[in-house]
């Protein structure tokens, strides 16, 4: 580009070419690609630089979205086991079930379904690096294990964080049911997360992600045939729980010592990204 | 392809409605975190992730000719999915990739394409802003100045110059300049930009 062809962009681009300049301005775009391409590349360079702009308030605003979901802090309850770094109980929420809803875009899911804002607690180093070495450890022995599969069944498993509660619930009946389920499921107290889930499904007959929660609870307190019909349903339907629903439920089959565990195995797959290590040892167990 | 829903969210990151940021970081940063996690990173680096993530997606949501045709949440995941592996290559990390696909996603050829958009996008303004910052620092302000629409007297007061002709003649020099080092910048060069 020349010179001259420059700077009669860069008037152009300031608004500062007289009628006749502009009229001829535009009679040369649609004849001269090559000046038409060097406009574009011209308007493309300003627009990156106002974009350059933005970007430096829109990064501001992420720091501060950042120091809110991502922060190490000392507030707030932690979950027992599943992701390590996600907090139970009040005020916090982690990917957990209530992630993993139904099939539908987030803007499409309704006000009610709205997850609480999550904040990412981090552990205190020594915790963290205690719970690293002992993830390193564990996925050593899911991969190598000379002595064959572990048979207790929840060594295979890895319950995400219940999180049923709105961020600034009133404290209906339904809230307090979610609250009560939430801390007990995410405390590992299966037993009391069982009676609570029960008590809130009773008013939210609807909630997939409660529902799973109850047929985990129920298998881990030993209701095994009621654990595999609630997790037989919900492995039914073609929900995001679907995958996580089938794992469960093939556990609940291997446990059971029921038949059904290898086939069910076999089609989740030992290739499955989430679950297919697991998926391998539990085919062992079944052998 | 259709339009998604979701794309609403992206007419309002092209609006500068940025208060639609809280709840995307309230539906998919933790997710974007556990996969992580999971996979080798820290909660330190699940947050550069997501930024970046989240950056990359404002910035190709500035393209007006940009439509989403699938669920932010997915597109957003792959975004910082690959962020994160590629991070994970240039550490020349061996650590295994334990859980490659969310779960939550279905992962369409939609996804896929959009990713690739978005990538290609994020590339080229890191190839200009690494190019951009090899300017000498009058040449930056004199671009900046005359993107923001200041006028060109007022420019040239500001930096000294003789008159708008001046300013122009400059530009026309600085601009040469970065389209240059443009093309001398690599993709690996690029990808060590901010």
């Amino acid at each position: 580009m020349t010179e001259q062809d420059d700077i009669l962009i860069s008037r152009h681009l300031a608004g500062e070419l007289d009628a006749e300049e502009r009229t001829e301005f535009t009679r040369r775009l649609g004849i001269e690609p090559t000046f038409a391409a060097a406009v574009t590349e011209r308007e493309q360079e300003r627009d990156f630089l106002l974009a350059e702009d933005r970007r430096k308030a829109l990064r501001e605003r992420l720091q501060t979205l950042n120091s809110q979901y991502f922060s190490p802090t000392d507030e707030g309850a932690r979950t027992q086991v599943q992701r390590q770094m996600y907090p139970a109980g009040s005020g916090v929420q982690g990917e957990g079930i209530k992630e993993q809803g139904e099939l539908k875009s987030p803007s499409t899911t309704p006000s009610k379904t709205k997850t609480r804002p999550a904040r990412i607690l981090g552990l205190p180093r020594p915790l963290f690096t205690g719970l690293a070495v002992a993830a390193t450890v564990a996925v050593v022995l899911l991969a190598w294990n000379p002595f064959g599969p572990n048979r207790d069944f929840r060594y295979y498993t890895d319950y995400a964080p219940l999180a049923l509660t709105e961020k600034s619930s009133e404290a209906t009946a339904e809230a307090l049911a979610a609250g009560a389920a939430e801390t007990a499921f995410n405390a590992g107290d299966y037993s009391a997360a069982y009676a609570a889930l029960q008590d809130y499904l009773a008013l939210a007959p609807d909630d997939s992600r409660a529902r799973l929660a109850l047929g985990i609870a129920a298998l881990e307190t030993d209701r095994d045939a009621e654990a595999q019909e609630i997790l037989r349903t919900l492995a039914a339907r073609p929900t995001l729980l679907q995958e996580t629903a089938k794992f469960y439920l093939a556990l609940a089959y291997v446990k059971a010592d029921d038949p059904r565990a290898r086939p069910l195995l076999e089609e989740i797959g030992t290739d499955h990204p989430e679950y297919g290590v697991r998926i391998a040892r539990l085919l062992q167990w079944v052998e | 392809m259709a339009t998604h829903a979701d794309h609403a969210i992206i007419l309002a990151l092209r609006c500068g409605e940025y208060a639609v940021l809280e709840d995307i970081y309230a539906r998919h940063a933790p997710t974007v975190s556990a996969w992580v996690q999971r996979n080798g990173g820290l909660p330190a680096d699940a947050e550069d992730v997501f930024q970046e993530g989240i950056l990359a997606l404002h910035d190709k949501a500035g393209d007006p000719d940009f439509t989403l045709t699938c669920p932010l949440g997915a597109l957003l995941f792959r975004i910082c999915q690959n962020k994160w592996l590629y991070a994970l290559r240039k550490k020349r990390t061996e650590a295994r990739v334990i859980s490659d696909l969310a779960p939550q996603w279905e992962v369409t050829p939609s996804v896929h394409d959009l990713v690739e958009a978005v990538e290609e996008d994020d590339l080229h303004r890191r190839r200009l802003r690494a190019s951009f910052a090899e300017l000498s620092e009058t040449c930056r302000e004199l671009l900046q100045l005359l993107a923001r629409g200041v006028p060109t007297p007022e420019i040239a007061s500001r930096l000294g110059m003789s008159g708008p002709p001046t300013v122009y003649r400059r530009r026309h020099a600085c601009g040469k300049r970065w389209r240059e080092r443009y093309r001398h910048i690599t993709p690996t060069d690029a990808n060590a930009a901010p």
